[in-house]
């Protein structure tokens, strides 16, 4: 059952087959769908994906943060050999912020508005900690110094509303790091940030996940910023794992479909005035596509087959796999009916 | 040097509610009628140039004069010594009872609002089921079963208003639940009771001191109405309810003086804590930021 890394014994973090869906006035939303992923101590996890294939909620889902009407209905999350799927509120507690800390879009909304950054800092340092108040400042302020806050004295006695859009996501970087985790979950990080400030951010990750030799797991829609700090990949669609792989694997052989189109539909300079898109829209999870989800908008789906059952997961080399049946025998080649922006409708 | 550092934010905190307080003119206004009626209160025996209880026939019924400026009643009594012991039962319930009605409210509104769910809907059809009962008749109907003294009226009246601050916290306690201040302290491994504690009630405080200042109004006005009614606090002191009830009988037979000087205290302190409620609304929105 190991399937991305052979090597590792005992990973750090060992998700199976988790599923997580929202029971909606709608209907029944699959958010996530049976998807399995190791990590070890250390490692570097990107998880891409469009809006809605299930990234957040992936995440989310490990350390028990789903909320109302979402629930796991089935799968384990191992960390570190303890199963968190039905742990107690208190078990998870204990390792929120400890163990496990999370970064998020829109960092200034992350903050209580009524306190400044320092109280909130310390307040985090102490409820993992035991420090007096004065030390636990001391770390607060070493906390946004590592972060690259600069005056950091000063700027602890200010409030979130004071500080710019990179400074806020600076500070709650350093609010997620004071507990020490062994991993750190960042759930677009660089959303909402300007181009420049992305760049500084990205390269806060890469040093801290050396310096400090934890794990990190960062979601973005942005395959950009995902490649230049994370060694594995995942890419995600409508709530299952299309293709997973190395950095190099997924950048140079993509071999799902969307994986493919995902590339492709990247900006550069040179296609500026012809940027591809892939057609069609991300499905309407309350009533998901049969089969492989992405075979309403796929160019190379064989219909009788593609939208049957879900596909396998097929091996390439070391670490690299998709969910495609484009690798089985039993493909025939896409189908006369080449996909339309209306195909999924 | 650390402790200083650490306690500035919280100083800064109360400079700038000093400041907006000082510039919002109806919180001023309402704060220094209250405090005049706070001041009376407080020195009614210094102030009172009678004992409020004391009768002097040979001088019953006289209109205001120099030696009784607010006149006296049928026993002789003298109405402004009447009036400004009043205050005293008037300010002992306006403050108490907002506390006792809070002190259930409160929770109630959190927990509801938080929460959500099936929580949400126990609690509040809880606090409908008090809602629905008119609140003159539910406060005559408690101060019957509990016994008629200052005490039981404001337990009453607390439990009168409880489903006020229930839904004034939960309106609060909702939106605030939502946002991502919230969801990344429980990230941050915080118990739903610091959360709820550190992060939500702080967002609830404006609400619940303007609704505070408003109950405070309305409980001089039910307290009143049941010493109107005769329900309030017993005689001989003086509620400015029951100087009203027995007053009105003497309106028409000339004696307005008896009637009307409770009743214009009673319509000042309820103006100044709506004022004071009006004032506090602005100036506490933690949202508005320090500029404002």
């Amino acid at each position: 059952m190991t399937r991305d890394d052979p090597s590792a014994a005992s990973p750090l973090l060992s998700v199976r087959d988790l599923t997580t869906r929202f029971y909606t006035d709608a209907g029944v939303v699959s958010a996530v769908d049976g998807i399995s992923y190791d990590l070890a101590a250390g490692d570097t996890l990107g998880i891409v994906g469009e809006s809605g294939s299930g990234k957040s909620v992936s995440v989310r889902s490990i350390v028990g943060l789903i909320e109302e009407p979402g629930r796991i209905d089935a799968g384990t999350v191992h960390w570190k050999g303890t199963d968190l799927v039905g742990a107690s509120d208190r078990d998870l507690r204990a390792i929120r912020g400890a163990e496990i800390g999370m970064v998020f879009q829109n960092a200034q909304a992350a903050f209580d508005p009524t306190y400044t950054v320092g109280e909130q800092l310390i307040e985090a340092v102490r409820a993992h900690r035991d420090l007096s108040k004065a030390a636990a400042r001391e770390e607060a302020q070493a906390l946004l110094e590592e972060v690259g806050i600069p005056n950091a004295a000063q700027n602890l006695d200010n409030y979130p509303h004071e500080y710019s859009g990179g400074m806020a996501q600076r500070a709650m970087i350093a609010m997620a790091l004071a507990g020490e985790p062994e991993l750190l979950i960042a759930d677009e990080p660089t959303t909402g940030l300007d181009v420049s400030i992305q760049a500084q951010i990205i390269e806060l990750f890469r040093r801290l996940v050396e310096e400090r030799e934890m794990a990190l797991i960062l979601i973005s829609h942005d395959l950009g910023v995902v490649s230049q700090v994370c060694e594995r990949f995942l890419v995600m669609y409508a709530g299952r794992i299309a293709e997973r792989g190395s950095r190099e694997q997924l950048l140079t052989d993509p071999k799902h479909p969307y994986t493919q189109l995902f590339l492709e539909s990247i900006p550069d300079v040179d296609t500026v005035d012809d940027l591809a898109s892939i057609p069609g829209t991300p499905p309407n999870l309350l009533e998901p596509p049969s089969g492989c989800r992405f075979h309403p908008r796929c160019p190379k789906a064989d219909r009788g087959l593609c939208d049957v059952d879900p596909p396998p997961e097929i091996d390439f080399e070391a670490g690299h796999a998709a969910s495609c049946y484009v690798y089985t025998d039993d493909y025939d080649g896409p189908a006369e009916d080449v996909p339309t922006p209306e195909a999924d409708r | 040097m650390a402790t200083d550092t650490t306690t500035r934010p919280a100083v800064r905190r109360a400079r700038r509610f000093l400041a907006r307080f000082r510039k919002n003119r109806l919180a001023v206004i309402g704060a220094t009628v209250l405090g005049l009626f706070l001041v009376v209160a407080i020195f009614a025996p210094q102030i009172a140039p009678y004992d409020y209880a004391a009768t002097n026939v040979p001088e019953r019924l006289e209109g205001p004069s120099a030696t009784h400026p607010f006149g006296t009643d049928q026993y002789g009594r003298d109405i402004f010594s009447r009036v400004v012991y009043g205050a005293r039962i008037a300010f002992q319930v306006a403050v108490a009872t907002p506390l006792v009605a809070m002190l259930v409210g409160v929770p109630v509104g959190l927990l509801s609002g938080y929460f959500g769910g099936r929580v949400d809907d126990v609690l509040m059809r809880l606090m409908d089921s008090i809602f629905a009962f008119p609140s003159i008749l539910l406060g005559l109907t408690l101060v019957a079963i509990f016994g008629q003294s200052l005490t039981n009226i404001i337990i009453a009246l607390g439990i009168v208003f409880i489903p006020q601050f229930a839904r004034i916290t939960r309106g609060s306690a909702l939106s605030v639940s939502k946002e991502a201040h919230v969801k990344a302290a429980r990230s941050m491994g915080a118990s739903h009771a610091r959360i709820l504690a550190f992060h939500v009630l702080p967002f609830c405080m404006s609400a619940i001191l303007v609704q505070a200042s408003i109950v405070a109004a309305l409980a001089i006005i039910l307290e009143a109405s049941l010493s109107f009614l005769g329900v309030g606090v017993p005689p001989p002191r003086p509620s400015w309810g029951a100087i009203l009830r027995v007053g009105k009988g003497f309106v028409s037979s000339g004696q307005w003086w008896y009637s009307v000087f409770p009743g214009l205290a009673i319509v000042f302190s309820v103006l100044g804590f709506n004022l004071l409620g009006d004032g506090l609304r602005d100036i506490l929105d933690p949202r508005t930021g320090p500029n404002q």
